[in-house]
Order: C-alpha cells, then structure tokens, then sequence
C-alpha cells in the first residue's frame, strides 16, 4: 500500500518536472531536487558532451554519481535534456576505465615495440621527463608537441598552453577544435576580426526563418532543435530552410527543403548575394555605414603536403590575402552567380534556391542561419563561413534579436578553452597571436615572464602534427581529452605511422583505452567531467563552472594535476637558455613548475577560498586554490578587452554568464550599442576590427580536392548520429547507447545500391585511395542520400572510416574536409 | 520485496497537426501514458518501466514516429519500494 503511493508520488514528481520543462503550468514545481525525498545531493554541472552547453543536475550518493536530469533553472535547456546527456553519469563508470598509468615494457623497462605495464606515477613522469629532457637537447623545443582538446576544462587548456608556450618554448600545442572549428575562427576574425558570435540563443525565440547550412540540428543539437520547433509552432509564419548533401531528420521539419552537390554551397551563396543585389534587397545604409568590401585572392590550393601535386597547381598556396575593392565591383563579382546557374551547378530547383534568398531579401523577415561541420570541415570553410556572414552583412540582418548568423559548435569547450585560451598553435587568450610581439609582451607581462619567453614562429597545427610525427620530426608528443588517432584524416598514412615512429614517445591521457591510447607508448589514466571542478565555455559565450561531485576512479588524476605535476619535472635551466634566463636571475634554479604556477598569481588564494561541500583534489595536492588562480590569471587578458569575464564566484552561483559580462551584466548581442557597453555610436559598431567596420569578400566557387570519377565513382561524407558522441569513447561505454546504434553503417541510395548488386545489411568494402573498411549497408535509415553519395557515421572504433578520408584541409584555417573524398564500393 | 520500478517522464516536441496521432501511438505502449497535453506540440508522458532498458526502447520509438520533432528523458527514478513516503 505504502509502495504504491509512494510510486504514485514519484510519477507525479516525475510530470512535474516535464510539465516544467515544457513551460506548462503546473502545481508544484523543482520538486526532482527535493533531497527529503530522494535522499540524494543535487548540483548543477555543465554537460559533458556537445556544444551546445544544457546545464544538468547531477546527484550524488556515497561517492557516485547515481542520476542526472536537465536543469530547469538553466536558460539553454530549460530542463531538457537529450538522450547523450541522459546517460552521462554512466560515461564515468565503464568497465574498463583506466585507473593507473600504463607504459609499454619488455624485460622490466621502456620499449616500444612492449607491452602494456602497469607503472607507478613516478615511473610514468620518469621516462617522460627523461624523453622530453633528451628531444630538448637534441632538438630544441620544436620538436615538443601537444595535442588537446574542447573538451579541456578552461583551467586545464590554460595551463596547458602555459606549460608549452611559455615553458617548454614550443608553439606546437593544438586541439581537436582544430577538426572543429578552426574554419569558423578564422571566418570570424576575417569578416569581423573578433572571435564567436555576436548573437546568442536568444535569437531562437525572435527569428522568422531558420537557415541550416549543412547542420543536421535534429540530431546534432536536439536541444536547439526543440526551441527552434517550439518557435515554429508557436508562430506559424517561421520557415525553415535546410541544406545538406544528403537528407537527415532536421528535414522534417523544412519548409524549404535542399539537397545539393557537395561544394555548391559556395555557388548557391553567391547566387543568394546577387539575388538580393539585383532586387534591390542591399541595406544601402547599413553598407555605407559599416562594411568594406574586399576581393580575396583565388586559387589557394587545399592544404595538402607542399609535394602534393595539387598544391603545386595553386597559383596562391595557402594566402588569406585580399584587396579592397567597391560594393559595384563586388556586385559585378557575383552577377554571373545566378539562381538559373545555382540549380544547374548545385542541383536544387531554381525556385526553392528563389524561396531562400527570399528569405534573406525580405526586410521584415529576421533570419538566424546556423552552421557546424558541414561549413567548416570544407576544403574553402573559411570562404563560405565569410560568404554566410555576407549575406548578413549585404542585408544589415546581424546583431539584433533574432539577425544571426550562427557558428555552432560540436564539443562542449571548444569556445571557452580552445578558443578563449587560445590553444591553437598560432593563439594566445582572447584573439592574441604569438607572431605579434605586443600581444606576446602582454602575455609575458601578464605571466611574469623575462620578454622573449614566447616563440613567435606559429606552432605545428592538428593535420600538420601528424605529419611532423612521421617525419621524425616531432619526438615527444602529450596528447590529453581526444582521441586523435580515430578522429584525424588518413590515419593509415600519416596518424599511425608518426604513432608508431620508433623515434618518437607517445603519451596519452584518457580516461578509456581508446584507439589513440592503445597506439601510444605511455597511457595516464585521467580524471574526468565531475571528477575535477572544471569550467566549459559555450557556442553563445556562456561560461559555465561545475564543483567537484565525487572522486576518480584508482590512480586516475585530472589533466590539470597531470601538467602542473610534470612541470615540476624541469628545472628552467632544462627548458630555457641562459641568456632568456639571465634577463629574469630571480627564475635561476627553480622548477617549471614554481615560475610558470607558484608565480603571485595562480597561487594567489588559499584553501580556505574552495567550497566548503566540495573536494578539490588539485587545490588540496598543490597548497592552493588551482581553478580560481588560473582562472583569476586567464581572465586579465580578456577584461577591458572585450572578452571580459566575471569574478571567479559568480560563475558557481549563475547557470553560466555570455561574456562579455561588464559591471556583472552579460551581452547578448555583441556589436549592437542597445546591448553592448563595447560598441559606441548609433546602429553597430564592430569593434573587432579598428576601422568599425565588417568585411564582406568577393570569393568564387573553387572545386573540392577529390571529386568522383570512373574509378572512384561515389561521393563519401562522414558526420555523426544522435546517439553517438564523435569518436565514441565515452557513448559506446554507455549500454543503452550502444545497443541503439551498434555499430555504424554505409548509408546509400537504394537505386546505388542495387546498382551495386547489395542490399539492406549486406557487408561492403568501401575504399578510397588511401584506404579502405568493412562495414553494412543501410538504405531505410534515418539518413537518406541522394544518388551518388554515400554517408558513414565516425564513432566506431571497429570501423576506421578515417583509414578512406583524405586529409586536405582549409588552406587558411587547416581544417580537415571530412565530407568530400572519392570511393567506390564492392560486395564483401 | 517486489522488483525495482523505473519511473520517468519524457517531453515529446511535435508537429501540432500530428499530436492526436501521436498520443494514440504513445499511449498503445504497455508502459506509457500521456500526461499532459500542449497544443502547440508538446507531449508529457510518464511510463513505468521493470528496466531503464526498456525507457530506451520506448524512446527510440518515439523517436522515430511521424511528426516527432524530438523526445527528451526529463527525469528517471528509480523506486525500490523499500522506503516509505517521506515525513
């Protein structure tokens, strides 16, 4: 009798918080975090996985993480929660999570060519430091590189490109948001010369029409996707346009639905700008008050090695150049774009390519475009990412509530670390570069560094690494939260052969045996989500802080432990030479780790500052509170430069704050005077750039770097499912989730399909000319591509679909194209 | 004692002219039941599941039903039915 109310009770507790979440009024609300009924302690943390940023409500009992639910209170997910996040107390409790270090012996010591041993940390940091201290000698610190991640907490990225930068000297430190992002940083900074964007998710719920350009958001973003379906239904007159080279659930929901030949996104760009140029759609005003116009320069190759017959074609090998040039002569640039030759070239009917740019034209429709990897892993990302904010920037439809172009993004920090810290090989915090000495003076006065600490030549980036690494030309290689070795293009020709180079040391810091870990010689078991108190930075700016919920598992030890403890490993006279020593005597003789942490300000507050209802192991090991003085020491970059973020403490109380928070006050719309203290005058101010102005680029439409051909007669794309998280190390460990989507599939036409004389569950080859894999055929799935083009998911470590994927990139951002390479296909 | 119980509630996003349709889809599994109901496409159902398994079965066809725009899990308990109800 007892039981059954009790149940009663529950289930109304568990309507309840739907109805919340749904914004249905209902009696009693919160009722889920009612610790007298559950007996459970509840804290807010931001989610694991992608970047997107829902903030969740994580309960503890005796030490584990037992449930998760979205958090209501918090603005990006209003208590929703997608089925990732659902199961992310199950990410940290994988039967084989590691839980010592591991290093590859034979007869008792260090070979590469051993198997893996179980090693105390002291032996672990040994060989490293004896391998780094040796590769220092022989070669200097170029031949130091890292390999991290978006999935690095903001403290974590900090103090890892502190350790490289400034420590071992070495700009070749890059993360993963390299596959991701790179592109859109770098359309950023050219069209606006100030990193992310200026909107926020607010513009949802003021938009009129919803253009997806390559995004599959439905499965991507199942949280946005719903504010945007709630936006739509509420509002009958929304539209939304989806674009894509295959068709995906977010067409469910198109008004305006688009299947185009992969690359003719360029062409259909051009042909919406002379669209709105020739029906005099230009906002003239906006135009003569605030955009340049410049050409960029053409033809500029696809980022391959510099033998590669390809790049020895270009006629401008990887120039970002251009030349100012007037509005009439960019209208000339694009009038041969038009909508007859973009339903020729791209294959979508002429009067849906109409309906589009349409939308753009019409003053009174606002318009939010979105966009992730089907942009930016793109062999010309950069230009597209430029030629959507031209579209913007012609019609004056930017910076206001519900006027956004927006850059998502795919791993939960790949702004608030590898962005905002800048842990690209050519960054520092907020939107500085190594090769510009005033902004490596600032870091090095900001750091307490003698002038001259920071090399100034930019570091080896993500595709470049791998290169170096076969060229036995990197040696030691730390790679922390990612796993490289599935996730990077041509993994049979350039991933696996650097990994495996008998002259190089490889590390790797991951929480799961993932495919990179098992290629290294040296695994060190990470601390991970909950287990550290951390700090994610979202696609809308919004910095989120979590404490430390239980403790890791084993030896297992958080990356931030990881690097300061091996600094402690280098005396500076290993790292430095004496005469950069010599400009600071007071360094001589101590550790890397004293001057780069124990520095006046990383160490600047004590214990008594950390939560008192939370562990902080790092604070505890080291004497001090860690996060807050890295933290403290990060954000002097950015405050009164625009990116400034709040005190330390506000972020533990609010669900996360968009930066730039001036006076305690966050901005939603940057640019925008009504919402920005940074933009002065009347109408916009894109202070980004010194004129106050934004930038609008003539490009062309260039071909990709493979295209299909008798021999390889089928088009390839690689993305994700729903399911699944990118490469699949945390998700496949969650049971539900595999069995979901066990393993990943060949997704074809039906007619290709039977061309090819396979069917629904046969077992194909698909090769490329690089490589090829085993996998089934799919033709009923959710995703349905048209003739000519197949798709397979990545986050199957059975199937290495990187082995097939080639790995030109961007020439400006040098992001991998992960979408477009050339295979064919045989029954097995 | 008797078996656990798995007591969820999910909130279903979809297309308002397909609610009707999806209720009776949803409400035809053993384990569901609309709770609530919003005409501008929202669904609350709460289910009662033997296995967390089995919310995930649920889930997935959901998913996957027409005019589904998206289904979130909200919240999930479990009851062991050892405890009586709170003071």
């Amino acid at each position: 009798m007892v039981k059954m109310t009790r149940r009663a009770v529950i289930k109304s507790q568990a309507i309840a918080a739907a109805a919340a979440a749904a914004g249905m009024p209902v009696a009693a609300q919160n009722l889920v975090t009612d610790a007298t009924l559950t007996d459970l302690k509840w804290s807010k943390a931001a989610c694991r996985f992608c970047g997107t940023g829902c903030s969740i409500m994580v309960a503890t009992k005796a030490g584990r993480v037992v449930a998760t639910h979205g958090d209501a209170a918090a603005e990006v997910n209003k208590g929703l929660n997608c089925i990732k996040g659902y199961f992310l107390s199950k990410i940290l409790y994988g039967g084989d999570r590691l839980e010592q270090p591991l290093l590859r012996k034979k007869d008792g010591v260090f070979d590469k060519n051993g198997d893996f041993e179980p090693v105390s940390w002291d032996e672990a940091f040994d060989i490293m430091a004896e391998k780094w201290k040796a590769t220092l000698k022989a070669k200097g610190p170029e031949a130091i590189g890292m390999f991290g991640s978006g999935q690095w907490t903001v403290w974590e990225g900090y103090a890892a490109s502190k350790l490289m930068k400034a420590g071992f000297r070495s700009n070749n430190i890059d993360p993963n948001a390299r596959h991701c992002m790179a592109s859109a940083v770098v359309g950023f900074m050219r069209s606006f010369g100030i990193d992310e964007p200026m909107g926020c998710y607010d513009d949802f719920e003021h938009a009129d029409a919803f253009v997806l350009w390559g995004s599959n958001m439905a499965e991507m973003h199942p949280i946005l996707w719903t504010r945007i379906a709630d936006r739509k239904f509420s509002y009958p007159h929304v539209q939304v346009a989806v674009l894509s080279t295959y068709t995906h659930r977010s067409f469910d929901l198109a008004d305006i639905p688009m299947v185009f030949t992969p690359q003719t996104d360029m062409i259909l760009l051009n042909a919406i700008a002379n669209y709105i140029i020739e029906n005099d759609a230009v906002n003239k005003d906006f135009i003569g008050k605030h955009v340049n116009f410049k050409k960029g320069v053409q033809d500029i190759g696809y980022g391959l090695r510099p033998e590669h017959p390809l790049q020895q074609a270009a006629e401008n090998p990887d120039s970002g150049a251009s030349d100012p040039i007037s509005f009439e002569e960019f209208a000339e640039f694009v009038k041969p774009y038009t909508i007859e030759k973009a339903a020729e070239e791209s294959g979508v009917p002429a009067e849906q390519i109409e309906k589009l740019a349409k939308l753009y034209a019409d003053p009174d429709t606002k318009v939010m475009s979105l966009w992730t990897m089907g942009v930016n892993q793109h062999t010309r990302g950069v230009w597209v990412n430029n030629m959507i904010y031209n579209l913007h920037l012609l019609t004056g439809k930017i910076s206001t509530p519900g006027n956004s172009p927006f850059s998502l993004t795919g791993q939960p920090s790949a702004c608030g670390t590898a962005r905002e810290v800048g842990t690209f090989s050519h960054r520092l915090p907020a939107d500085m570069v190594v090769n510009n000495p005033e902004h490596r003076a600032i870091a090095e006065k900001i750091w307490k560094l003698p002038e001259g600490t920071i090399p100034e030549k930019v570091g080896a980036h993500a595709v470049l690494q791998n290169r170096k690494l076969k060229d036995g030309e990197i040696n030691c290689y730390w790679v922390q939260v990612n796993n490289n070795m599935q996730a990077a293009p041509n993994m049979m020709e350039e991933g696996l052969p650097g990994y495996r180079n008998p002259e190089n040391f490889i590390v790797v810091s991951d929480a799961y045996p993932t495919v990179t870990a098992q290629a290294a010689d040296l695994i060190l078991p990470a601390a991970m989500w909950v287990e550290k108190e951390g700090a994610y930075g979202n696609a809308e700016r919004r910095t989120q802080f979590w404490h430390q919920l239980v403790d890791a598992p084993g030896e297992s030890r958080s990356d931030l432990w990881q690097l300061m403890e091996f600094a402690k490993r280098f005396k500076i006279e290993d790292v430095w030479p004496q005469e950069l020593i010599d400009k600071m005597p007071e360094v001589a003789g101590k550790t890397m780790y004293e001057v780069l942490y124990e520095n006046g300000n990383v160490n600047a507050f004590g214990l008594d500052e950390t939560s008192e209802d939370y562990a902080n192991d790092e604070s505890n090991h080291f004497g001090y509170y860690v996060q807050k003085g890295l933290f403290e020491e990060y954000a002097k970059f950015g405050r009164g430069h625009a990116h400034d973020l709040a005190p330390f403490e506000a972020y533990h109380e609010a669900r996360g704050l968009r930066w730039p928070v001036v006076d305690g006050k966050e901005t939603k719309w940057r640019f925008n005077p009504e919402y920005d203290p940074y933009a002065k005058g009347e109408g916009w101010d894109f202070y980004g750039n010194k004129d106050g102005k934004a930038n609008i680029f003539a490009l062309p439409y260039e071909p990709p770097a493979e295209m299909p051909d008798d021999e390889y007669p089928l088009w390839l794309s690689t993305g994700r499912v729903l399911e699944h998280w990118h490469s699949g190390s945390m998700t496949q460990r969650v049971p539900e989730l595999y069995k979901a989507v066990p393993d990943a599939l060949c997704y074809m036409h039906p007619d290709d399909a039977a061309e090819l004389g396979v069917r629904r569950g046969s077992k194909i080859r698909l090769a490329s000319r690089r490589g090829s894999i085993e996998t089934r055929v799919e033709t009923r799935g959710r995703n349905k591509p048209p003739r000519g083009l197949v798709f397979v998911p990545w986050f199957d470590a059975s199937q290495l679909i990187n082995k097939v994927t080639l790995d030109a990139t961007d020439p400006l951002s040098k992001q991998t194209d992960y979408k477009k390479c050339a295979v064919r296909i045989e029954a097995v | 004692m008797s078996e656990l119980a798995h007591i969820s509630s999910l909130l279903i996003t979809a297309k308002p002219e397909t609610l009707d349709a999806v209720s009776r889809q949803i409400e035809s599994l053993p384990c569901a039941e609309v709770a609530m109901r919003d005409p501008a496409g929202k669904l609350v159902v709460a289910m009662e599941t033997e296995t967390e398994r089995a919310i995930i079965d649920a889930l997935d066809i959901i998913q996957i039903l027409p005019g589904v725009v998206n289904a979130s899990l909200v919240f999930h308990q479990i009851d062991d039915g050892q405890d009586g109800l709170p003071e």
